[in-house]
């Protein structure tokens, strides 16, 4: 029955994009720019991040508030507020430029159906007056992408893989507990079978029990369902849970890309080194760190590396932005690692 | 600090005041409704300074000897613009000014007085009214004599007997020269031109008066031809200037409007404030008392307590900020403030010892202190109306000349009924004009002061 | 009553009392039930509690910002009455309160100057110190040089300077007691070390005793060397911060220290091993021990049916759990 209702979701091979993952990465971010019109200029929140991500990888993208890892998830999604003044890039999704796509056919086949999100604090924003169930079942009465019966078995479904008891398909928002509600967002984000799922700070409002609990339940739905997942936070420790690949934002722009190994370990750009040894641990005993200064303003970044003002370890080719160089398996945006 | 960084500062602050008005170039409805408002407020000034308050009742109480040269119920000047012909005005000679007085003595005893009252009519229609004031020493008889531009002489009367003391000979309702005259109207007759009927004839009239006056006697005239415009308003039914009540409307309004929403505005805050922080059994007090007055419709309280008690404007707006307190803005204040009362920085002060009052005082209003100027600026053209109302219904101040006063007297002449449109909608559209004026600037210090409502 | 005690906390009960259509009794919600302890001068405690666990409340309390319902406070060799209202003001003048969201915490519409100045003046101290002490304090939290700040609002300071200020204005009564709720997790991780270190050196400064309440069991070596673990309104193990994390005893301590990863690459291969299910409501809350219901350890027929009493199985580290009878 589940099968039937897949095939009946999913868009036909003849619709542009393809089923089968070609060799390709699954997404594939090329110089996205999300430049937003602010009363007393213009905020450069992202600015020229290109990154790539295969197949059964997890990605996770840290850094500190401000630096544009929500509006970098939101430029992929292509949620955007009103006063939007640049919008630029590529973004590939198994091999198929969706920025190409005008509004209407990526809200038909790329929103939901291929990339879904969880937003921050989004279990408070559940519709208090619809049963919960009915909501999670919502994105797939859209566009008659299926009907209400094979809607809500959908929701069952989801449900079970998320963790939640069948009996709250019929339960209001209010009488689900916070935890429960979180899951119920993230059975949303899963209901139209989505191949990458963002996830932006979805545990940052829940107790440190309830928080696990949902690490887990994620971690078995990665297994299971091989999905792809893009984790956003600022909690540098719980991005650890959920990470193939790591992501280090500062200030707009993307200064290392690297695989969970090293990087949680020996991470290369400075302000990745300072940022890792700012957490405070619980088992391993360590000096805290901290950064002196403060991000820079998105509206004025500094010319050249926006990093040089707090860093240590400037010299005088810190005036100009580096390129992002590759170490290895890692890309680094910093001059220290020109000499490959 | 010298006098050189006195001045230095005192740059500093122009610049910055320059610098805040030319802000407001962002919120053109702000500027448009400061105008609008800065227009009423010079009007307002100017009607205290050249018309003053008992000068304006005076005059709007009328009477006799008051408004006796305005024709009744004419039309503002500037009708003649949009009309093709040119609309009658009203003319006066007096025998002092324009006219001639002859003193031929008859016998010893009396002379034979003969005044001249000249005058050009060069109008296309037709006067409203003809009267002529005289002002005899002592009881005598006249004879009136009408010349008409094309040479004929009309009698008007022989040997009317005239009193000694001022006296009106309203000519256009004499019956008796109505008959003379064919059953027509004398002052359409005694104008029109003989070859064309309804045609006026233009040119120089002149009418005479030939008195017997006994020795010493003294008698002055003086003629008014109406006209079918007056003033810059028009005139009403009892001949009075539109134009004086339309004055003195602004700041009548202005000072109830104002007046009653800053003492509303206030003294709900102030309550809302105090209800809301003690909460319990004080709260739910006057939440009761708030629901309970806002079933209670104000306009049948107010008629019922003017018919009954006093209609003074200050009763009224006594009555109307009491009733008024207890509105729905007490609840939307509340909320407010139910709001503002859990930040965190009242909890601190409450850590650091500060009793109920301070923090109602210093710490609570303050936060929503900003929100009072839009709120206050946007109530005040209900109470313009309010007053207005009131006054349409029949309960205003019975002696202020108020915009309402002259819409209830338009509609109790039947204004409307007979075509006279300028009364009802001058003083309707000045009103309207006063609400959009503070309307404009309240929705915009709305945006200004609630930054949720701002669009990037 | 030894000396070096400034707090003494005696079953403390907090119980705030529900209405049913504003005038209806409908039982309490027990906030705070039974909690012991001491704090000695110039001491640092974390308590750690999830949301629903009554930190806030017992901190409150603590403040004079809540009436106890029961239970003895002792502070300063002071005995205060809960029910007085002037014993609790007493305790709210000796107590500094720093909060958990900076901005919140300072009036919007007053200078810092203003907000420094509210406390002294409400608490009649001299005025013509009040320019010395304001000085002091600013400095001391580092917000210099102090002209430039004494005239800002809190929207023009970060979110760190503003965390200062609202430290600088806990500290400006010299109290003797710091209660902190949450004081840094609303700043960005890069500024939260500085902070914590900044109260630490004020607090070795002053002598000060401090008491954090943190739901963050991994920030807490850099808070205070003792840390009190609290669940359900009751606080269910007490012992040093290297302790906690060796040898954790209470089984809800271990699934804290279960549930907390620190940044590790392995993580995103292992379950975590956690009790299903939600603290339970402080209204009614489960006879016997309250974590029973989610203990993977439970002794039936002991601990869901009476409430156990505390023990001390390690030098110094307390346990109020039936498995170290």
């Amino acid at each position: 029955m589940t099968r039937n209702v897949k095939s009946q979701i999913w868009p036909q091979p003849d619709d542009g994009l393809s089923l089968t993952p070609d060799n390709g990465p699954l997404l594939k971010v090329e110089d996205v720019c999300l430049h937003f019109r602010a009363s007393n200029g213009i905020v450069r929140a992202v600015d020229n991040v290109s990154f790539s991500l295969d197949h059964g990888r997890s990605l996770t993208i840290i850094g500190e508030s401000g630096c544009g890892k929500t509006s970098l998830a939101r430029a992929i999604l292509r949620l955007l507020p009103r006063n939007v003044e640049t919008y630029t890039g590529r973004v590939f999704l198994d091999g198929t430029d969706v920025m190409t796509f005008d509004e209407e056919r990526f809200r038909r086949e790329v929103r939901w159906v291929k990339m879904s999100m969880v937003s921050q604090a989004a279990m408070n924003s559940l519709n208090p007056v619809l049963k919960v169930g009915l909501q999670v079942a919502e994105p797939l009465l859209l566009d008659h992408r299926a009907t209400k019966q094979e809607a809500v078995e959908r929701a069952r479904e989801v449900f079970r893989i998320v963790g939640i008891p069948p009996a709250f398909l019929d339960r209001y928002a209010f009488e689900l507990s916070g935890g429960m509600r979180q899951r119920a967002i993230i059975a949303m984000a899963l209901v139209a079978h989505p191949i990458l799922v963002i996830l932006d700070e979805p545990t940052s409002a829940l107790d440190v029990l309830t928080q696990a609990n949902i690490m887990n339940a994620l971690k078995k739905i990665k297994k299971e369902l091989n999905l792809n997942f893009i984790l956003i936070t600022h909690d540098i420790a719980t991005s650890s849970e959920l990470a193939d690949e790591v992501i280090c934002m500062y200030a707009g722009q993307l200064v290392e890309h690297g695989r969970a190994d090293p990087f949680y370990l020996k991470p290369l750009h400075p302000y990745a080194r300072k940022l890792m040894a700012s957490v405070p641990t619980l088992r391993i005993e360590k000096k805290p760190d901290f950064i002196p200064g403060q991000p820079p303003s998105l509206l004025n970044p500094p010319e050249g590396c926006r990093f040089a003002p707090r860093c240590l370890e400037r010299f005088e080719r810190c005036q100009e932005e580096p390129p992002l160089f590759v170490r290895g398996n890692t890309a680094v945006k910093c001059w220290l690692y020109e000499r490959d | 600090m010298g006098p050189a960084q006195q001045q230095g500062n005192m740059k500093k602050q122009i610049r910055n005041w320059w610098g805040g008005l030319k802000s407001l170039r962002r919120y053109p409805s702000l500027v448009a409704g400061l105008l609008i408002i800065l227009a009423f407020i010079v009007a307002s000034l100017y009607a205290v300074v050249a018309v003053p308050y008992s000068e304006a009742i005076r005059l709007w109480r009328g009477g006799p000897g008051v408004w006796d040269e305005n024709p009744k119920t004419a039309k503002p000047v500037w009708f003649d613009f949009f009309t093709t012909e040119k609309l009658s005005r009203t003319i006066r000679v007096t025998s002092q000014d324009q006219g001639a007085v002859h003193v031929e003595p008859l016998d010893d005893e009396t002379d034979l007085v003969t005044i001249e009252l000249p005058f050009n009519y060069d109008y296309d229609t037709f006067p409203r009214e003809l009267n002529l004031f005289t002002d005899a020493s002592t009881s005598l008889s006249a004879s009136i004599f009408w010349y008409t531009p094309d040479g004929r002489v009309i009698t008007i009367k022989e040997d009317r007997e005239f009193r000694g003391a001022t006296e009106t000979y309203y000519i256009s309702q004499d019956s008796g020269l109505i008959t003379q005259l064919g059953n027509r109207l004398p002052h359409l007759v005694l104008f029109t031109d003989p070859r064309y009927e309804e045609r006026v004839l233009k040119g120089d009239y002149q009418m005479a008066l030939i008195a017997e006056v006994p020795q010493g006697g003294e008698l002055s005239a003086k003629l008014v031809v109406y006209g079918e415009v007056q003033g810059l308003a028009g005139t009403d039914h009892l001949r009075r200037d539109i134009a004086v009540a339309l004055l003195w409307g602004a700041p009548i309004g202005l000072i109830f409007g104002v007046l009653a929403a800053v003492g509303t505005t206030l003294i709900t805050f102030l309550l809302s404030a105090v209800g809301t922080w003690l909460g319990g059994k004080t709260d739910s007090a006057l939440q009761w008392l708030t629901q309970v007055n806002l079933i209670i419709p104000l306009l049948p309280v107010l008629i019922m307590f003017g018919y009954l008690y006093d209609r003074s404007i200050w009763t009224m707006l006594g009555l109307v900020i009491a009733l008024n307190i207890f509105g729905s803005t007490m609840l939307t204040n509340r909320a407010m403030f139910l709001q503002a009362k859990e930040s965190p920085y009242i909890e601190a002060a409450q850590a650091y010892g500060a009793k109920n009052f301070r923090i109602i005082f210093r710490y609570l209003m303050p936060r929503i202190a900003p929100t009072l100027l839009p709120q206050l600026v946007l109530i005040v053209p209900s109470f313009v109306f309010l007053e207005a109302t009131l006054s349409v219904l029949g309960l205003g101040d019975p002696v202020m000349p108020t915009w309402g006063k002259v819409i209830y007297d338009g509609y109790n002449e039947g204004a409307l009924y007979k075509g006279l449109y300028y009364w009802m909608v001058e003083p309707a559209l000045l009103l309207m004009l006063l609400g959009i004026g503070f309307s404009l600037i309240g929705y915009s210090l709305d945006r200004i002061f609630n930054p949720r409502l701002r669009t990037v | 009553m030894q000396d070096n005690i400034l707090l003494s906390v005696n079953e403390l009960r907090t119980w705030f009392q529900l209405k049913r259509w504003g005038f209806l009794r409908a039982g309490f919600v027990r906030a705070v039930d039974g909690v012991t302890f001491q704090l000695k001068r110039s001491e640092a405690i974390t308590i750690v509690g999830e949301s629903g666990s009554g930190k806030t409340s017992l901190l409150r309390t603590i403040l004079g910002l809540a009436r106890p319902t029961a239970g003895q406070i002792t502070f300063d060799g002071r005995s205060l009455d809960g029910q007085k209202a002037e014993d609790l003001a007493w305790l709210r003048s000796h107590v500094g309160f720093v909060q958990q969201d900076p901005y919140g915490a300072l009036a919007p519409f007053m200078t810092a100057n203003r907000i420094l100045k509210e406390p002294l003046a409400i608490n009649k101290v001299n005025e013509d110190e009040h320019e010395q002490r304001i000085r002091g304090v600013m400095d001391e939290v580092r917000l210099i040089p102090v002209d430039d700040f004494l005239n800002k609002f809190p929207h023009m300071l970060s979110g760190g300077q503003q965390q200062r200020l609202v430290i600088a204005r806990a500290m400006i009564l010299r109290p003797k007691l710091i209660v902190a709720d949450e004081p840094v997790s609303m700043l960005d991780a890069s500024v939260r070390v500085e902070i914590l270190e900044l109260m630490r050196r004020i607090q070795q400064a002053h002598n000060l005793s401090v008491m954090y309440v943190t739901h963050d069991l991994s920030s807490v070596r850099y808070f205070s060397e003792r840390v009190f673990i609290m669940y359900a309104a009751k606080i269910v193990e007490k012992t040093d911060v290297s302790e906690v994390v060796r040898n954790p005893l209470h089984p809800y301590t271990q699934s804290l220290l279960n549930a907390i990863p620190d940044p590790d690459p392995e993580n995103a291969g292992r379950f975590r091993d956690i009790p299903a299910g939600e603290p339970p409501s402080l209204i009614s809350p489960p006879n016997g021990c309250r974590f029973h219901p989610r203990c993977p350890r439970i002794i039936k027929g002991l601990c869901d049916v009476e409430e156990p009493r505390e023990f001390e199985p390690a030098p110094d580290h307390f346990v109020e759990c039936w498995l170290y009878k």
